[in-house]
């Protein structure tokens, strides 16, 4: 058996015989203002974010000939590599982010334009709710891979010069029906 | 009470002017000051430097030479951090130590100490009042009751002078580089003087400003405040 | 060469250029704007960084339990948790990982753990092609330099500078625009990410009682790298352990306030488990952390979330730039821990390569105690006796004379002596003039009425031609000397 692991976790045995103070405690003032209009909110953060908020969705759909798409209700022709864009659902929407939340992997991320298609029952106000929601419906049972996203791919890596699409899509859009 | 002056050494030494403004202002107050004339040094070069067997005799000999004072005040926020925030570390229990602005504003509760100033200028917060004496507000409410006096803020006015102490011998490229960083955010002001609770401060930036701005002089917030 | 002659040298030299200084200043500045945004979302930034100080302090105190916990639940999940001591076992999991599996090519996130254990180099060692994918590392990769900061790793270069590089290095044309580089750089990495075998990334946090890590970034390489690939790999530092799923939602917004100034970052991953039909590891690396745990005093450096708010504010920093540290971890949080991790003897200088002003303490979003340690470390060395002895001598010396008035006053005079003989001090530096503070005390005290030694008489007065400071040895207005 590679003794790393007994050797690591000695040695962390050992260094944790002696204290450490803990720090000063916390007040009970909360980090971030409740958000009040969830609604309001999203839309604001999200579109801040460079976020497109969809409303006719023949219409924008048809500048996509190949789609990839895991939602039912919207099928797709091409596979990941191939689309133009790439169609998923959602596990909630932020307010307080306009952050969009999914367990999907490559879809989301491969093709260059990711479309969401969100109800408007899977908002919810805070980071820390849609932390509670996702420990209530997920727990024992996690997806392998969540990504919470809050507008589409960028960079300033160079000279902090804010560039879309680094790697990930150049366009996030949510179509909440 | 019984007020006891600490003038470090370097104050003794190349700006006793500073000191001496202290009591002008202390005795305007209508305060009795005393001057332990056995004190030397707070210890803080050896302790900065890792010396902490050499500073702890030193902080020991403070704290008897101070003992008894109801107040010890000194001129300087460095010194004040040494003697308040690190003897401590050093098994030393400090005596009740205040820096000059601090012990005026927080301690006697008084701003207007009757100076009078006509000058621009700005103030350097020095690194261990702002941050480890948590100064900030005080300086500034007694240079607002300096009569003719235009304070103007830098935009660097908590950005370390780069003197550092030790630090300014050993990486001399290093603390010039921040002196000068310092010095080109205090021209932006066109302030005619700058001003800190810091000697050293003072004569880190006086150094850059002689050879590079001589226009803009340095001066203490004690000397400021014993002008009349 | 010293490491700590090194340093000097590569110190000194960037701090006289003033290129440099202009290029970084631009970009922290602009980081300084946003990150005044960033804090006012917060309605109470000073307790959120408690909260998270004392969330940290709970992960770290309770290292064990909460790695056990954690290699439970990656393995309830589906995947293989691995530890390494240090940099050769960590090299050597991948490697054997990589030859078992067949691997040829491997796409890297950012991932400052690679670097310190100098995981490229091995790969590419072996035969096996290994890209950076996030832009900055991507550019770094290219001109065979490390990472100058750990957030933004090409802060030093300008767009022309990258331009060039690209030119020199892949044939593209020049180009004076930011986002056709970045394209050129999405193009040509694209095709690596669908034809790696193996993703390589780094973690921010692992969740414990989850079993997840939690991977931030903006552009999508890092997500690209573990859902394309057949193999995922994790490698990180055993502290960047958080208790519960529920920490999450303080510590990303504190990292994104304090690394960026955005209110999140565009991409928080959380991964449980492999893609269909893949594999999942993650390394847990000691590599001397276990040696900072076992110092109590500076254990809370083992909080850190690699946000780079330390590295941003620090003075020292912005004029010597990332590279003059010459070791991984850079800035305040990189001269505390580098010790530790690296030898006490070698790494100290950076300790003492500080003014100490402590603007690091009050940004750091977690509450390590930064330049506190930078004082510990230098303590340290002393009492290891890593310490120059003419220096140590020079101090027995020093308190001697401290230790009497007698022997202070002396020495003062023998340095106003000097002044006086002509010895000039660096700097425009003042020497003494023998007129003291304690000389005009003691004259008003037996003459009964103030006195002032050489110089305009106290209270200063205001005006060009009058220098109410200057220094001592300048003024000269008689009195005594």
């Amino acid at each position: 058996m590679n003794p790393a692991r007994a050797n690591i976790l000695g040695r962390i045995r050992t260094a944790l015989q002696t204290d450490s103070a803990p720090p000063v405690a916390p007040s009970a003032s909360a980090p971030f203002a409740p958000v009040t209009n969830p609604a309001e909110t999203f839309r604001a953060e999200f579109l801040a974010q460079r976020g497109e908020i969809i409303t006719d969705l023949p219409a924008f759909l048809a500048d996509f000939p190949k789609v990839a798409s895991d939602v039912d209700a919207l099928p797709g022709n091409a596979g990941i590599h191939e689309a133009d864009l790439g169609v998923t659902g959602c596990e909630c929407l932020i307010a307080q982010t306009g952050t969009i939340v999914v367990s999907t992997r490559a879809i989301s991320v491969l093709p260059p334009v990711h479309l969401v298609i969100a109800r408007p029952d899977q908002l919810v106000p805070d980071l820390a709710d849609a932390v509670a929601l996702l420990r209530q419906r997920d727990d024992g049972r996690w997806p392998a891979a969540l990504s919470f996203i809050t507008g589409p791919s960028r960079t300033a890596d160079i000279e902090k010069i804010l560039v879309m699409g680094a790697h990930g899509p150049k366009r996030l859009a949510i179509h909440i029906g | 009470m019984r007020l006891a002056l600490f003038i470090p050494c370097f104050v003794d030494q190349l700006y006793p002017r500073v000191g001496i403004a202290m009591v002008t202002v202390l005795r305007r107050l209508k305060l009795d000051v005393e001057f332990p004339a056995a004190q030397t040094c707070c210890g803080q070069p050896a302790f900065n430097t890792g010396y902490w067997d050499a500073a702890r005799p030193l902080a020991q000999r403070f704290a008897e030479i101070f003992a008894g004072y109801d107040a010890v005040v000194s001129p300087s926020g460095s010194c004040t951090a040494m003697v308040r925030k690190f003897y401590p570390d050093l098994g030393v229990t400090p005596p009740p130590t205040f820096e000059f602005a601090e012990f005026l504003v927080k301690q006697l509760g008084v701003t207007d100490v009757g100076a009078k100033f006509p000058a621009k200028v700005t103030y350097h917060d020095s690194c261990h009042a702002l941050r480890e004496l948590r100064l900030k507000s005080e300086p500034r409410q007694l240079l607002a009751q300096v009569r003719g006096l235009e304070l103007v803020e830098m935009d660097q006015a908590e950005t370390c002078c780069g003197f550092g102490g030790t630090f300014a011998v050993k990486f001399p490229q290093i603390s010039y580089a921040m002196d000068e960083v310092k010095c080109h955010s205090i021209a932006k002001t066109k302030a005619d003087y700058v001003v800190s609770a810091d000697s050293s401060c003072l004569m880190q930036i006086g150094g850059y400003l002689q050879q590079h701005n001589p226009g803009v002089k340095t001066i203490s917030l004690a000397e400021i405040l014993a002008a009349t | 060469m010293s490491a700590s002659s090194q340093f000097l040298d590569a110190a000194r030299q960037k701090a006289g250029d003033l290129r440099h200084r202009a290029v970084i200043q631009k970009a922290i500045g602009a980081y300084d704007a946003k990150v005044a945004e960033g804090k006012a979302r917060f309605t109470d930034w000073q307790n959120a960084r408690a909260i998270a100080a004392g969330r940290k302090w709970d992960a770290i105190n309770h290292l064990d339990r909460y790695l056990e916990q954690f290699e439970r639940t990656v393995i309830a999940n589906g995947g293989q948790v691995h530890w390494a001591e240090d940099s050769a076992q960590a090299r050597q999991i991948v490697l054997d990982l990589a030859r078992q599996r067949g691997v040829r090519k491997v796409v890297k996130s950012k991932s400052m753990v690679t670097e310190e254990i100098h995981l490229n180099d091995a790969l590419e060692g072996a035969g096996i092609h290994t890209v950076e994918t996030d832009l900055g590392e991507y550019i770094c990769q290219i001109r065979g330099e490390p990472p100058y900061h750990i957030v933004t790793p090409v802060m030093h270069l300008t767009k022309g500078d990258i331009a060039q590089t690209f030119h020199d290095k892949l044939g593209t044309p020049l180009t004076d625009s930011a986002e056709e580089l970045t394209m050129i750089a999405r193009a040509r990495l694209r095709q690596e990410f669908v034809t790696a075998d193996m993703g390589i990334t780094g973690a921010n946090f692992l969740v414990a009682d989850t079993g997840m890590i939690a991977i931030t970034e903006n552009e999508g390489n890092a997500r690209l790298s573990f859902s394309l690939p057949r193999i995922h790999v994790a490698i990180t530092g055993l502290e960047k352990i958080i208790p519960r799923f529920e920490d999450l939602a303080l510590l990303w917004p504190l990292l994104s306030t304090s690394g960026t100034g955005q209110s999140l970052t565009v991409y928080n991953s959380l991964v449980s488990g492999p893609r269909p039909g893949g594999e999942f590891h993650v390394i847990l690396l000691d590599n001397g952390r276990t040696r900072l745990l076992a110092d109590a005093e500076q254990r809370d450096a083992l909080h850190c979330i690699r946000c780079g708010a330390c590295l941003n504010v620090c003075p020292v920093y912005k004029n010597i730039g990332g590279h003059s540290y010459g070791t991984t971890y850079q800035g305040p949080i990189g001269s505390v821990i580098t010790p530790h991790l690296r030898g006490t003897q070698e790494w100290s200088h950076l300790s003492y390569a500080s003014s100490l002003c402590g603007a690091c303490t009050d940004v750091c979003p977690v509450k390590i105690d930064l330049h506190h340690h930078l004082l510990h470390n230098r303590r340290n060395a002393v009492r290891q006796q890593f310490d120059n002895p003419l220096q140590r001598l020079a101090f027995r010396l020093w308190l001697w004379t401290m230790q009497s008035p007698g022997r202070y006053r002396l020495a003062g005079k023998f340095a106003a002596l000097a002044g006086h003989l002509g010895f000039k001090p660096p700097r425009h530096f003042p020497m003494p003039t023998g007129a003291t503070f304690r000389q005009w005390w003691a004259r008003e005290q037996t003459h009964g009425g103030p006195a002032s030694p050489g110089g305009p008489s106290v209270p200063a007065r205001p005006g060009p031609s009058t220098s109410a400071r200057g220094d001592a040895r300048t003024t000269g207005h008689g009195g005594e000397s």
